[in-house]
């Protein structure tokens, strides 16, 4: 079994994108990848399978003569039970080719031969060709080489020439009656033909005389031939054979002389026969020489394409379409392309293709030269290498699809579509995916497009079963393919623009500065990694917390639209003496390994987490969780600002790793700076605009709260149950007042600043706060996984007496649409459904790896450990079930025919019980007389006899041209009766053992 | 007479097959050439009782058989007859040759001249045989049995193709089995037994019979089925010349007449496929260069492929 080039190429591809996938750490990319691993490991399964077990016999029809052609009859035989698809017999260039062989059967092929020599010829090099299913691999299987013996080549002899070899005798035989030679005359006998009797001769002698005639027979020939190899050897042989001919045809009778033994005399085809055997065999005609069939231009080109097949074109729309999912890409550069894919159906229905080629390259260099120096630098490297393979694709596209364009065509759309999977992230590049492998099948193997346009095509089950196990194979590569992870590599690639961890717009890096309204939405599309948080404190088996919430840092400044953190100096304690600040900057402590907040206490007791940050997230903010007390390990230095916000004195490119303790949940360092009131007032207190509007609206919210904590509590709760978190890009593009008074939906960062709005016009300092809520906990590694996804935002309010006190109003659970009424809430919980599919999508397949691994099989582990040996029993017998049914069901579909014809007037069971009998396995061949039939079903079945006379009784309905009688009627039912019973009694399985139909045809 | 009808028939074959020692089917197809008005060639090998079928056939009909063995220096008028001179009162007169009587066995056809075997199809044309200008016309019934060998062609003079249609059925005997031939060497004397055979029928009867083989009953159905393996064989490439629409007619005849051996007044498919090879196989012209028994082979494997792949009528 051997990798045609076109599987050579899959190989290559499966390379690509394995090595795309382990650098940029895309899953879509493991996967595309997973898939053509198991197409691969699929075809080469099938294509073993499809021609094992096959029986071939080769025979040689008739006699030939040397450098005749003549006709090799090969049978293959398929004994097993499963179909044999497409598949060819060859005997070196001549091929013909089959289509499906169903099980069971036989079919025959005819092929052209040539024998080269005289004698005893071997022809070998009959072999059986398949590169089924989608022609990735070639088997051939060899079949028995076939003997046959070539007469010696004949020539037309044009006269009788004696000659050293060719001896002619005559001998005078007299036949009576007829001749032209006058032989003499006789007395007149019985029988005798009045026209010879001689009237003359009669007359004078008184009794009847004929006149008898005599032929001369001067056909005796003696051919002498000798056999020794020589110069001329096959040049005598060749000429005692083509005057063996002539003589016998002329109706000589011929006498062969050899050096091995001749043949007497004789006369007619029969004795030619021998005579040229006797030839055949003569001198070195005896050994058995091997010789190959002639072959033709190495292995078999490809055929032409005609008109392109259906899944061509969709195979293209739907890489096209693909390029959709890339969300940077302008779908209108995208959409414009489409238009071409009907100018290319149409071009080739026609056949007719305006534009010439040479315009098309120059066309081609063109757009080449405007790739390398203006689209790159315009566009960016990642959009301009997909407007390249758009061009190539169109290109293509318009052209005329010889074989090189088909399979460039073929190539151009994996590219596009493995762009496409490199830079998607939505859900909706599941259904590309498996839209376009089918496509992509259905172009490679013409059965599967036609099992996909109608079902309940024979081997259907067969090619759903493939498909399938492709599926799962991809699944299982996917999953337990290794994940690597290089720093470099990531941002090599995120230079190239094919890396999905770009550090493009979205990311949490780009809040740091400011926060805009309607900023956090993308966000949630960015499943980057950014952190693991440990708590290295939970005992091994307690449950940790549901989620944790991450501050990153907290803003004071609102301007309608944006947040933005003020600088202010100011003065704080710290280690006993006063320290201020420089550039706003208020530098902890350091103290051994640890950098120490001002309000850290050593005595007191701290909580410890450990936070690992990766790269890419290219911030310095300092995350904790609650109070940053003190700081173990990380880059030197770091401060704090007058909102508690802590950085690091550098940002953390190549990722960074700390300890952090935390002796309060809620920041602390604030006690310690002077003038703490100043602060409040002036940078928390700060409103848009008009803040009537707002106060009257945090009253109505607090309701009758008694004091500002509690009103606090109120406007959140309110926000909480009587607003909808929604992630539609809408949302993210309204105004706060919009929000606030209009949709009341919208995101997080909404949320968070219209509660500090509100509570800002309350009179209560408020700021917003961004960070990190992590709720996926890994059991195995024990940590909090936490994405760029789950950015949030959330509110701190301060208290006189309390300090500052954390408050979160975004409601957690995605809220159905605000209109009421039946259909708008189904619609809200399908939203709500796709929602969550979505989310489980990007966690588990586009954020899959090794820790996702890992967590999933511990998970398992630990969790379905007990209760899957449990339901082990049922599951198992579920499968069995199951696959009982899959593979019975395939078989009973099998067995099913179209339907027969019914049969004719009066006798309506004969038609009921052959259809029965049909799916019980016994199909009536068309050529079957309805005897034969029912021989055959008794022959099967002696419960089955009463077939025969129903048989019989419907062929004196039929052909007797009687009308039925009563009696008649009632013994066919009765008959019928019978049947069914037998029937239904043995629900056995019977395959048909006649010989069935096979497609069969010249390629 | 529709009752009294396959108990004569039946009779009549087995009354044959007590002394011949072929198989039902022969013997059947003997009787189905002679209700159709047709002719037998038997293309076999000597020595397997086709002189006693002959026989044994002709007693049972109580019709008059005559062997006559072919050689290559058998002249026509030794097979028709012959105008007599006789000298006393300068008369002819004619003398009948073995071809009148009702059963004919004429024995390797193939090794006597093209002139004499042109002169014994014309007689089974014609029906009547023409000396010097009188016509005597051939007794009824009148069934021939030819035989050719098709093994030894030695100095022989075989049919040509287009001459072979002239039979309406070809078919061959074929060795018996064990059993049978243990009988036959047992030692009766089959042909004093095939001679003492007492008629079932009567000549009459014959004639009565072939008439009601032309009116058995043949449906629709079958005439197109008929038709399908005629067009298939103009068709098919392996086939040179296909069966005229003479044959798809003969082949519709026989196919009556078997019918009505088997005591049905109406055909249904079978009778039709298993007269298929017997009629079409010698009518058509196979591509092929073989000849002898390979060609015989081939033409009825051709048939048999025409036979499977036209859809039966049910």
């Amino acid at each position: 079994m051997r990798l045609t080039r076109f599987g050579f190429g899959v190989v290559l591809a499966a390379l690509v994108t394995m090595f795309g996938a382990a650098a940029s750490g895309n899953n879509l990319l493991y996967l595309v990848n997973g898939m053509i691993i198991s197409i691969l490991a699929v075809s080469a399964f099938a294509a073993r399978r499809n021609l094992s077990g096959l029986g071939a016999e080769a025979s040689v029809s008739t006699s030939s003569f040397q450098g005749t052609e003549l006709s090799l009859s090969v049978l293959i035989r398929n004994p097993r039970r499963r179909a044999a698809h497409r598949f060819d017999a060859a005997a070196g260039a001549e091929r013909r080719s089959c289509r499906r062989l169903e099980g069971r059967s036989a079919a025959a092929f005819s092929l052209p031969a040539t024998l080269p020599r005289r004698g005893r010829n071997i022809l070998s090099g009959l072999v059986l060709e398949s590169s089924y299913p989608f022609g990735i691999f070639r088997r051939r299987v060899d079949l028995a080489p076939v003997e046959a013996l070539a007469f010696p080549h004949l020539d037309e002899v044009p006269e009788l020439r004696p000659s050293r070899s060719v001896r002619q005798e005559s001998v005078a035989l007299p036949k009576r009656g007829v001749g032209d030679e006058f032989h003499g005359l006789r007395e007149y006998g019985d029988g005798d033909d009045a026209r010879l009797i001689d009237w003359k001769a009669t007359a004078r002698t008184g009794t009847p005389l004929v006149r008898e005639y005599a032929h001369y027979l001067d056909n005796r020939i003696t051919i002498t031939v000798e056999g020794k190899p020589g110069p001329s050897t096959e040049r005598e042989i060749s000429e005692a054979a083509s005057a063996a001919r002539f003589h016998i045809d002329a109706g000589a009778e011929v006498r062969l002389v050899t050096d091995e033994g001749g043949l007497d005399y004789g006369r007619g085809l029969l004795h030619l026969e021998a005579i040229l055997e006797k030839l055949a065999l003569l001198g070195n005609g005896k050994e058995a020489r091997r010789t190959a069939f002639p072959s033709g231009d190495g292995p078999s080109a490809p055929p032409p394409f005609q008109a392109p097949p259906a899944a061509l074109y969709i195979t293209a729309a739907i890489s096209l379409t693909s390029l959709l999912l890339v969300e940077e890409l302008n779908p209108l550069a995208v959409l414009l392309f489409a238009p071409l894919i009907l100018l290319s159906v149409l071009f080739d229905r026609k056949r007719f293709h305006p534009l010439p080629r040479p315009a098309l390259d120059v066309l081609s260099v063109l757009f080449l030269l405007y790739f390398l120096f203006i689209d790159i630098r315009f566009s960016g490297s990642q959009k301009a290498v997909i407007h390249l393979v758009l061009f190539i694709l169109a290109y293509l596209l318009l052209l005329p699809k010889s074989g090189r364009q088909v399979r460039q065509l073929f190539l151009a759309c994996f590219l596009a579509f493995y762009m496409a999977s490199g830079q998607a992230v939505s859900l909706w590049y599941f259904a590309f995916f498996l839209a376009y492998f089918a496509a992509a099948g259905a172009w490679l193997n013409e059965e599967l497009a036609r099992t996909l346009r109608k079902r309940g095509q024979p081997g259907a089950a067969t090619l759903a079963g493939l498909v399938l196990v492709s599926f799962g194979l991809a699944s299982a590569s996917f999953a337990f393919m290794p994940r690597l992870y290089s720093p470099r590599m990531q941002r090599f690639l995120a230079a190239a623009g094919l890396s999905r961890f770009q550090a493009g717009e979205r990311s949490f890096a780009g809040l740091t500065e400011r926060v805009e309204l309607g900023w956090m939405g993308p966000l949630r599309k960015n499943f980057a990694r950014v952190m693991q948080v440990a708590l290295p404190d939970l005992p091994k088996d307690a449950p940790p917390p549901a989620f944790i919430r991450v501050r990153g840092g907290a803003f004071d400044a609102f301007d309608g639209r944006r947040w933005r953190k003020t600088h202010a100096d100011f003065a704080y304690e710290s280690g006993g003496r006063r320290t201020a600040t420089r550039h706003a900057l208020a530098w902890l402590r350091r103290d051994g390994r640890m950098l120490v907040s001002p309000a850290y206490d050593p005595t007191k007791p701290a909580s410890v987490a450990e936070f690992i940050i990766f790269p890419l997230l290219n911030t310095s903010l300092v995350f904790g969780l609650g109070d940053i007390s003190a700081i173990e390990g990380g880059p030197a230095g770091a401060f704090f600002d007058f909102t508690d916000t802590v950085s690091f004195s550098s940002s953390y490119a190549e990722g960074g790793r700390y300890r952090l303790l935390s002796q309060s949940e809620t920041p602390s360092a604030f006690r310690l700076i002077e003038d703490y009131d100043r602060i409040l007032k002036d940078k928390y207190l700060g409103l848009p605009g008009d803040g009537a509007r707002y106060a009257a609206l945090a009253r109505e919210f607090a309701g009758g709260a008694a004091d500002a904590i509690e009103a606090a509590r109120a406007i959140e709760v309110r926000f909480r149950a009587g607003f909808s978190y929604s992630l539609a890009a809408d949302a993210g593009r309204q105004s706060l007042d919009d929000f606030l008074f209009g949709s009341r939906a919208g995101n997080c960062e909404f949320f968070a600043t219209a509660m500090c709005v509100l509570l800002r016009a309350a009179g209560t300092p408020s700021r917003l706060v961004i960070g990190f809520l992590g709720e996926e906990w890994n059991a195995y590694g024990r940590f909090f996984d936490i994405r760029q996804s789950d950015a949030h935002a959330w509110v701190e309010a301060y208290f006189p007496g309390r300090g500052w006190e954390t408050f979160d109003p975004t409601p957690s659970v995605l809220g159905s649409s605000r209109a009421p009424g039946l259909l708008a809430r189904l619609w809200g919980v399908i939203d709500q459904a796709f929602q969550t599919v979505q989310f489980r999508w990007y966690r588990y397949v586009v954020g899959f790896d090794t820790e996702t691994r890992q967590n999933a099989i511990y998970g398992l582990e630990l969790n379905l450990g007990p209760a899957f040996l449990k339901a082990l029993p049922f599951l198992a017998l579920a499968f069995g079930a199951a696959a009982g049914f899959a593979l019975l069901k395939p078989g009973r579909r099998l067995a099913k025919r179209r339907s027969r014809r019914r049969p004719g007037p009066g006798n309506g069971a004969y038609g009921e019980i052959l259809e029965r009998l049909a799916r019980a396995g016994y199909r009536r061949e068309p050529w079957q007389t309805g005897r034969e039939f029912a021989a055959e079903v008794v022959r099967r079945s002696q419960d089955l006899a009463a077939w025969a006379d129903l048989t019989e009784l419907h062929y004196r309905a039929r052909f007797s041209g009687r009308s039925v009688s009563a009696s008649e009627a009632e013994e066919a039912r009765r008959l019928a009766g019978l049947i069914a019973a037998a029937l239904g009694a043995s629900k056995r399985l019977h395959s048909p053992a006649s010989v069935g139909a096979s497609e069969y045809g010249r390629k | 007479m529709a009752d009294a009808m396959p108990d004569r028939i039946r009779r009549l074959i087995e009354n044959i097959r007590r002394v011949f020692i072929g198989g039902e089917e022969t013997v059947r197809l003997a009787v189905t050439a002679l209700l159709a008005r047709g002719h037998l060639l038997v293309e076999d090998v000597p020595g397997i009782g086709k002189t006693l079928l002959g026989v044994a056939l002709a007693r049972s009909i109580d019709a008059s058989f005559h062997r006559i063995q072919f050689t290559n220096d058998l002249l026509p008028s030794d097979l028709l007859g012959f105008s007599r001179f006789d000298p006393r009162d300068n008369t002819f007169t004619f003398k009948p040759g073995p071809i009148f009587c009702n059963i004919v066995l004429a024995d390797e056809i193939n090794r006597t001249t093209p002139k004499t075997q042109s002169a014994l199809l014309e007689a089974m044309n014609d029906g009547r045989v023409t000396i010097d200008g009188a016509a005597y016309p051939l007794p009824d019934p009148f069934l021939i049995i030819a035989t050719q060998n098709p093994v030894e062609y030695h100095g022989t003079f075989p049919l040509p193709e287009a001459q072979l249609d002239r039979f309406l059925i070809r078919l061959e005997i074929g060795y018996p089995d064990a059993g049978r031939e243990k009988e036959i060497i047992r030692g009766r004397n089959l042909y004093g037994l095939a001679g003492r055979l007492d008629p079932v029928l009567s000549a009459a009867d014959i004639l009565a019979l072939q008439v009601e083989a032309e009116a058995v009953r043949v449906d629709d159905s079958l005439l197109d089925y008929i038709v399908a393996l005629a067009a298939d064989t103009r068709r098919r490439s392996a086939i040179k010349l296909g069966v005229s629409p003479r044959g798809a007619l003969l082949l519709r005849r026989a196919a009556q007449a078997r019918a009505l051996t088997f005591g049905r007044d109406y055909v249904v498919p079978d009778d039709i496929k298993q007269a298929a090879v017997p009629v079409l196989a010698h009518r058509i012209v196979v591509d092929s260069p073989s000849y002898g028994l390979a060609r015989i082979r081939e033409s009825d494997a051709v048939i048999e492929d025409v036979l499977r792949g036209t859809p039966v009528p049910l």
